[in-house]
């Protein structure tokens, strides 16, 4: 009998010779590396061949992982077997952040890992681990239950290597959780920078396409006293100073008047004719006169250094 | 397409005037545009006076931009009646519609079963079915941007109208479609969204206004519950979602939630070449990948003429595989449904053993255990290898009767089975029908109707073998009918295996032919898949790839009888009515 350190508890005789020593990492390691406990949860085609991989020819239950639990509460394994949908990510990563901690993901297919045949569909996840962290990603379409249980055997010596001093989840203030997306217009990450993002892109997109606007000759009405023409603004604010207004038939142009600016979706109308008045700056008075030919005209927009913006037709009466 | 008639000459002009808009021939036969506030009546007449007793596909097609269309006539909706005393063809009937605000009568006043593929259209496509109970998407969520299937709708990853496309070709450089997207992720937001001041749209839940007191009076108050089962349950068979309202163990009300598996099946075939569909279509109902193969296969025959007519050799390999199909998906729906019955496993492990066998057979013959891909159009793909014909044989022959017996012996007799199982999920033979029911689910509610008998395609005509059906219109009855289903697949095996010739397994044309252009037309091709009627209806406008691919998944129609079973029963008996419809979600939602 060895010495006893000092203060230690004293080791009674009989259990002496059945003490095993090894380190804390070996004792956590196994028991989680056999006892892995997959969720009794198929996606698609891929799912078949997982439950296959625990019928009697391929048998799983030899790698110590038997029992499949339906309840997400008792699973140390979600297998993502099959396509991830739109709708269907929201439910799985649910369902992910209900396992209890350590939890392995093993993405099995090519659906899983990255849309596979279907990625170019619109209600497609392209790779589940845009959501989720994977483990192991299993190829194959199916995978066969081989590459299967090689991927679960590739786990295993995953999480033999792994130490408890370096795992997250023994952490103060740790959580693994990841955050539910949400089915909008389409489905979106609901993280902070995510959604900072999105929006930032949409912005960038609306002011491109803000900018490749610009005013045009939106409707023409010339049948009657008042005269109108309506220019309006898709596009950002235009300083119109030297934009003219160039009537087809009659060939005549109105200028507008220096320091006109034109707003983003603002309008302007251009009015002439006997009854033509105008009050605000959005009715611009250009003559008294008829300008616009009854039997059919074209009104042509031009920028101050003449070149055509817009252009319009009138049937006419 | 069209050749219009003289009115003279129109059908139902006597009895419908105007009912019947113009008479058009196709490939197949005839099919008639009817004017969609007639079209009611008209489906009355079939029912009621022609024996079409059953309404099998109806679905939408956009045609935007197809030669000789316009905006009048831009959304089409096509009605696949057929009758089951008879057999034969169908009457196909069509309704078009404008393109603005496209609407017309809903049919379930006289096919109660049209509910689901209405609801499907109106989700794809956008067309409202007036008068329907709970028009609301159903592969898709509220609030989604727009309708994809139709032609002006493109996906987040789109690239190109059809493929191949250029950025995969082998002088171009593949580029990622997610660098192609600005999100730089499979997503598309319209424009102006903005994700902070997004509010979740109200949607309707159509079960809310059942629950509450039952209203019995008496000292003991009850009150109904909402019990949401799936998308995660081990009983729906994949991501099935049920909504059911209990009162006690009683099921009073139960409303289906799919498209958990919504993959976009019928988008993405609009895009692919005619060839490039056919693995697709594994993955259909991706326990029976051969029958799937051989449905696709004859509608494409059907537009592509004779000279892409199977050989004879071929002929037989597909029935071969096909028979060999029936019997993985029943061994396999019978296995699962004992999980669902709660006999948890071991019976899945017997049915699972043979399954495996048969699997060997087809991963030899195509490479793939379960996604074959073998049939091409005017044959199939490979011939079989050596020894295959002997393993086949040993199993047709000995190792399957045989053990088609021992799952008899444990399990037809089994009392706590009977007891579970009969009188549960009553259909009557009526109702089945109207709810356009087909495959086991019909043939067990005592309708004989098998289209192998009915409407023979492939080299059916040559086989001797009984159409099963039962009376029972319960669960027992349909996994009576899967057991002696499996029989007969065994007897027309034997006969296939005898009478197979030698020769060619390609047709001489079809040797090769990897892009296909079929002439303009439209055509209806169907089967008697495992699981029932699997029918793809193409619309060829002349290209290599088709204007519209549209699968008539048998499990997702007969899901139309799922709430009407249910209800009444206890729900532990939903979960095993669910296991005896033998739904596969990649077919139900494609
Ligand atoms: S990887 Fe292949 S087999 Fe697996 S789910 Fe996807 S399509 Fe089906």
């Amino acid at each position: 009998m060895a010495e006893q350190p000092q203060g230690a508890a004293p080791v009674p005789e009989e259990v002496q010779s059945n003490v095993l020593l090894t380190t804390v990492d070996w004792i956590y390691n196994t028991g989680r590396t056999f006892s892995l406990w997959p969720m009794t949860f198929g996606l698609a085609c891929c799912a078949i061949e997982f439950i296959v991989t625990g019928a009697a020819r391929y048998d799983m239950s030899r790698f110590g992982m038997e029992v499949a639990r339906p309840s997400p509460r008792q699973c140390d394994l979600l297998i993502i077997s099959g396509t991830v949908t739109k709708k269907m990510v929201v439910p799985i990563v649910r369902l992910y952040n209900q396992m209890a901690e350590p939890r392995y993901v093993v993405s099995m297919g090519a659906c899983a890992t990255g849309g596979g045949p279907f990625k170019e569909g619109y209600n497609v996840v392209s790779g589940i681990d845009k959501y989720l962290p994977v483990d192991v990603y299993v190829p194959g379409c199916p995978p066969t239950p081989e590459a299967l249980l090689h991927g679960f055997i590739t786990l295993q010596n995953k999480i033999k290597k792994q130490s408890v001093r370096t795992v997250p989840w023994y952490r103060k203030s740790y959580s693994g959780a990841v955050p539910i997306p949400v089915l909008g217009p389409d489905i979106f990450s609901s993280r902070p920078e995510e959604i900072k993002r999105v929006r930032e892109i949409n912005t960038q997109r609306m002011m491109a396409t803000r900018a490749a606007g610009a005013p045009t000759i939106a409707e023409m009405h010339i049948l009657g006293a008042d005269e109108f023409i309506v220019i309006r603004n898709s596009g950002l604010a235009q300083d119109m100073t030297g934009w003219r207004l160039h009537s087809g038939a009659g060939d005549q142009s109105y200028t507008f008047p220096a320091g006109f600016v034109l707003m983003p979706d603002a309008e302007v109308r251009v009015h002439s004719g006997p009854d033509a008045t105008a009050a605000t700056p959005s009715d611009q008075l250009w003559t008294k006169r008829h300008m616009w030919r009854n039997e059919g005209d074209t009104a042509n927009l031009m920028d101050a250094d003449g070149n055509l913006v817009s252009s319009f037709s009138h049937q006419g009466n | 397409m069209s050749e219009p008639t003289l009115d003279a000459a129109l059908p139902y002009s006597d009895l419908l005037p105007g009912a019947v808009l113009a008479v058009e021939k196709n490939i197949e036969g005839e099919s008639l545009v009817v004017a969609p506030d007639q079209l009611v009546a008209v489906a009355e007449q079939l029912r009621d006076h022609e024996g079409f007793d059953l309404l099998s596909n109806l679905t939408a097609v956009d045609y935007l931009g197809f030669p000789g269309r316009s905006a009048a006539d831009r959304f089409e909706i096509v009605y696949h009646f057929y009758s089951t005393t008879r057999g034969g063809g169908p009457k196909v009937l069509k309704a078009r519609l404008p393109e603005t605000n496209p609407a017309l009568p809903t049919l379930m006043s006289v096919y109660p079963g049209a509910d689901l593929q209405e609801r499907e259209a109106y989700d794809l496509y956008g067309i409202r079915f007036l008068g329907h109970p709970s028009l609301r998407r159903i592969l898709l969520w509220d609030g989604f941007n727009g309708h994809p299937m139709r032609k002006d709708w493109q996906e987040a990853y789109f690239e190109a109208e059809s493929k191949p496309f250029k950025s995969r070709h082998p002088v171009g450089h593949h580029i990622w479609a997610e660098d192609r997207n600005p999100w730089g992720s499979n997503v598309n937001y319209p424009a102006g969204f903005d994700p902070e001041t997004w509010s979740q749209p109200v949607t309707l839940r159509p079960l809310e206004r059942h629950s509450g007191s039952n209203g019995v009076s008496g000292a003991l108050k009850t009150e109904r519950i909402v019990v949401n089962m799936g998308p995660q349950h081990p009983s729906t068979h994949g991501v099935f979602r049920m909504i059911v309202e209990l009162d006690g163990e009683t099921v009073t009300a139960l409303e289906p939630e799919m498209g958990y598996l919504h993959r976009n099946h019928e988008k993405i075939g609009e895009r692919n070449t005619y060839l490039m569909n056919m693995p697709y279509t594994d993955r259909l109902d991706y326990i029976s990948s051969m029958s799937n193969n051989l449905a696709y296969a004859i509608a494409v025959e059907k537009l592509l003429g004779e000279a892409y007519k199977p050989t004879e050799r071929a002929e037989y390999l597909r029935v071969i595989m096909a028979e060999l199909t029936r019997i993985v998906n029943h061994l396999f729906s019978v296995g699962t449904f004992f999980n669902d019955l709660g006999a948890f496993f071991t019976p899945l492990l017997y049915a699972v053993r043979e399954r495996e066998l048969i699997l060997d057979l087809f991963e030899s013959v195509s490479g793939s255990r379960m996604m074959c891909n073998y049939m091409r159009f005017g044959g199939v793909v490979a011939d079989l290898p050596a020894g295959w014909l002997e393993t086949c044989h040993h199993l047709v022959h000995e190792r399957l009767p045989a053990k088609l017996d021992e799952l008899e012996r444990y399990l037809i007799g089994n009392e706590i089975v009977k007891q579970r199982c009969i009188g549960v999920g009553y259909l009557s033979a009526a109702d089945a029908l109207a709810l356009s029911c087909t495959g086991p689910q019909l043939r067990g509610s005592g309708v004989p109707y098998d289209i192998r008998r009915a409407e023979p395609y492939s080299i059916y005509d040559r086989f001797d073998f009984d159409v099963v059906s039962f009376d029972g219109c319960d669960v027992y009855s349909r996994f009576l009918v899967r057991m002696e289903e499996m029989r007969q697949s065994v007897r027309i095996l034997q006969q296939a295996l005898k009478q197979l010739p030698e020769g060619p397994i390609q047709a001489a044309k079809a040797l090769g032919a990897y892009t296909v252009r079929p002439p303009v037309g439209d055509v209806y091709g169907r089967i008697e898949s495992p699981k029932g009627e699997l029918g793809f209806y193409l619309v060829s406008n002349g290209a290599g790839n088709p204007w519209r691919y549209r699968v008539r998944p048998p499990s997702y129609i007969n899901l139309n009888a799922l709430a009407p079973m249910v209800v009444g029963n206890k729900v532990a008996d939903a979960v095993i009515i669910l296991g005896a419809i033998d739904i596969v979600l990649g077919e139900v939602d494609r």
